[in-house]
């Protein structure tokens, strides 16, 4: 393994050394950003060469509205609040899902499937399921909610915050932002969508965008092409996680997603509005849309002035550079998705200090 | 008046009249039976060979109860015994307090006292003196166990946050992650079946061993909750010094990393209950692996690595697999599955 | 949003499978994965399984693989 490592790390060097510039990667989604921070990745990346952790953890950039809409069902005698764990602590206005599980009505799911069930061990309980995610994980709420509508458990719901990602790629590189050299496409996402799907970025774009699984090893080959195409000035798409990713992706997932769902506007938090980069339940399964069930219409919040992730998001300024940093926003008490992630730019600065953070 | 043939504990059980008399009588003192607890006196008087002690207490609320590997009952004297071990003490007698939900089944505290028992008698550790209060159904997530502990320091031990310097090197006595992802893997909001057990078992024999035949023990920890990593975070911040460790020398089963990915946690931060990280001066290394190597619960130690001066921030540090480099954070307290 | 493991296929009912992780066992569905059959290894996201591995590829680059393969039981049961 080290030598492949060490052929990858080459090709990053090179190609920095060619370019004579700092060359940025944003990597797009969280279990990416994760896996290079354990695997300390960035340590071994020569200095030029900075990794941008985007808007990829579904969970961090969820609209404080959205979580507000959470807790105030969560808040109901007559609710079951059925989430990933992933949820639990993000904060909303004044709480979070963690403070109100002392409730007992809050309960954590490893599955889509958990949360139906859960509603048909409760049928005196609207279950509610926090459905959130990118296109890895909407399948898998589409695949209950037909169940849900086949089996008549009519006291099951799903509030649909799944989001997409090549739409939030596309808001970040149309933002006048030219600081962002190439992409390194999430692998599982891929796995769903196809990495056909990021033909655009690389056509309409002119970034190379390479798809990469989540071991280590994974990751630096994933960078060291990057680099090599980078510095050969052809970007191209290309995938590098054959093992599960295909150009078409998984077409019965896709089937199913598109029967039950379709692509809305929706609100991220640290970026605003973002076209079509949201999945609402279709009028067919709207019995099932808790949005619909209980009368709410998701609310952006207003950022609070000030908070400028999607800058730092995208590499445009460092966390210091943000007026709330360190004062309004802090691990404890977050506003913005890079303060909220534990592996988010700003908490990691924040914990660390400039020379860790990188 | 019928006499029904009563299975449940009933709230009289803690109102310290017949009912109580008999469960004390009838189902703990057989199981621990000594000496001293054998007078039921309010207080328990003991003799001990010395002024020099050590006194721990702790909570025991886990969930399920029975576990691959252990119970409640065995955790609740391992898990006191070995604060003892690390402070270097001999436990001689621990203390047990059980508050028990009206409703809890005579039939499952006989087996949770069974263990205690023979973790003990194991141990060669008297519980003597004790408590049983009885809550109504729900109050106490069916028992809840405290139990404190005297252990006797050893003479040669030497322990400190102000003995610890750069260059001392630490040890671990073995895998790590397998009693939290067991417990895990039996609750119930996550049940799956898994070849996953309890490292759960009493240090107290090898590390007395270590402290009696070696002389550059400076530091011993159990990473019970919050892991290794909250272990080695609290050192690095009580003596201000960085720690740096490395991934490939540390000892964790394939099972437990598996489970670990599926749920998204870091094995670094998972509890353990029969570990003890040791910090060891450079020349005391050799005696310390050769004296854990020999003893069954040392069998698979390892050296992990090493104190390093502190720059501006003491940190944790692991040289990752692949020669990496990344700070080891303080564990939130509490790991939840992830989907991302 | 991308948290998935490689596992084997040892137990499949209709769309209802057991998957086996190095001695874990998980419940998971095949529902967006008809083509999956008893002895396959699959990519487990969520409580589904969302691709087929291809063993010889996953072998290049996925350490995991090596291990499971070291470790392998037979596939259990078809029930049902």
């Amino acid at each position: 393994m080290l030598d492949r490592i060490q052929k990858a790390q080459s090709l990053c060097n090179t190609a920095c050394k060619q370019l004579a510039r700092q060359i940025n990667i944003m990597e797009v989604c969280g279990t990416h950003t994760v896996s290079i921070f354990r695997n300390g990745i960035r340590s071994t990346l020569p200095k030029e060469l900075k990794l941008l952790s985007g808007p990829g953890c579904p969970v961090c950039v969820t609209d404080q509205g959205y979580i507000d809409i959470v807790l105030q069902l969560a808040d109901r005698d007559d609710c079951l609040i059925a989430t990933y764990g992933d949820m639990i602590r993000v904060p909303g206005k004044n709480s979070s899902l963690e403070r109100k599980q002392a409730k007992a009505n809050v309960k954590v799911v490893l599955s889509s499937e958990d949360a139906l069930q859960l509603a048909k061990d409760n049928p005196e309980k609207t279950v509610v399921f926090v459905a959130v995610g990118f296109e890895t994980t909407a399948p898998a709420t589409a695949v209950v909610v037909k169940e849900a509508a086949q089996q008549a458990v009519d006291n099951f719901c799903i509030l649909s915050g799944h989001k997409l990602v090549t739409p939030a790629m596309r808001a970040l590189l149309s933002a006048k932002n030219d600081k962002i050299d190439a992409f390194l496409c999430p692998g599982h996402v891929s796995v769903i969508i196809g990495y056909g799907a990021f033909t655009e970025i690389v056509e309409d774009f002119n970034r190379p965008c390479v798809v990469a699984g989540f071991g280590p090893m994974q990751i630096m080959e994933g960078l060291g092409e990057i680099c090599r195409q980078l510095e050969s000035g052809k970007p191209e798409l290309k995938s590098m996680y054959d093992a599960v990713v295909t150009k078409e992706g998984n077409i019965p997932a896709q089937k199913i997603v598109a029967e039950c769902f379709e692509a809305v506007d929706g609100y991220w938090r640290g970026l605003g509005k973002i076209d079509k980069s949201t999945l609402k339940l279709k009028e067919k399964y709207s019995r099932f849309d808790a949005f619909t069930r209980f009368k709410i219409k998701e609310i952006p919040t207003e950022e609070k002035t000030g908070c400028r992730c999607g800058e730092v998001l995208c590499g445009l300024i460092e966390p210091t550079e943000c007026g709330l940093f360190g004062k309004n926003c802090t691990p404890q008490e977050p506003i913005g998705p890079c303060m909220v992630s534990s592996e988010g730019a700003c908490a990691a600065w924040f914990k660390y200090g400039r020379k860790r953070a990188h | 008046m019928t006499k029904t043939k009563n299975d449940r504990i009933l709230l009289a059980h803690g109102g310290g009249g017949q009912l109580t008399d008999d469960l004390i009588h009838r189902h703990i003192l057989p199981k621990l039976n000594n000496e001293t607890l054998s007078e039921l006196g309010d207080s328990a008087k003991l003799n001990l060979a010395s002024k020099s002690l050590c006194f721990t207490t702790d909570s025991y609320v886990v969930k399920p109860l029975f576990f691959n590997g252990g119970d409640i009952g065995k955790l609740a004297v391992c898990g006191t015994v070995n604060d003892l071990a690390v402070a270097g003490s001999r436990p001689v007698a621990l203390s047990l307090s059980l508050i028990i939900e009206d409703g809890f089944e005579f039939k499952l505290l006989d087996k949770i006292l069974d263990s205690i028992g023979e973790t003990a008698r194991e141990n060669n550790v008297n519980i003597v003196t004790g408590d049983t209060k009885t809550v109504e159904a729900g109050a106490a997530d069916r028992i809840f166990i405290n139990t404190a502990g005297i252990g006797i320091k050893l003479a040669r031990a030497d322990m400190g946050h102000d003995k610890i310097a750069v260059g001392d090197k630490i040890i671990i006595n073995g895998y790590i992650g397998d009693h939290g992802m067991t417990v895990i893997s039996q609750r119930e909001d996550i049940k799956f079946q898994s070849q996953m057990q309890s490292d759960c078992a009493p240090l107290a024999g090898l590390t007395c061993e270590l402290l009696e035949n070696t002389s550059g023990i400076k530091f011993m920890r159990d990473p019970t909750r919050g892991g290794l990593a909250a272990s080695l975070n609290e050192i690095s911040r009580g003596t201000g010094l960085s720690i740096e460790i490395r991934e490939v020398d540390i000892p964790i089963r394939p099972v437990v990393q598996a489970a670990a990915d599926m749920l998204g946690f870091d094995v670094l931060t998972i509890a353990n209950e029969g570990k003890f990280i040791a910090i060891v001066s450079p020349e005391s290394v050799d005696d310390c692996m050769r004296i854990c190597k020999n003893h069954p619960l040392g069998k698979d130690a390892k050296v992990i690595g090493e104190v390093c001066q502190g720059s501006d921030v003491p940190l944790v540090e692991l040289i990752t697999q692949i020669g990496g480099k990344r700070i080891i954070q303080m564990p939130y307290g509490r790991e939840l599955p992830r989907i991302c | 949003m991308c948290l998935a493991i490689p596992a084997r296929i040892v137990e499949l009912d209709g769309d209802k499978a057991v998957v086996d992780a190095m001695g874990n066992r998980w419940k998971a569905k095949t529902t967006l994965l008809p083509e999956a059959k008893l002895g396959d290894l699959v990519l487990i996201h969520a409580g589904f399984a969302i691709s087929l591995v291809d063993e010889e590829e996953a072998k290049k680059t996925w350490q995991l693989i090596a291990e499971i393969n070291d470790f392998q039981d037979t596939p259990d049961k078809i029930s049902g």
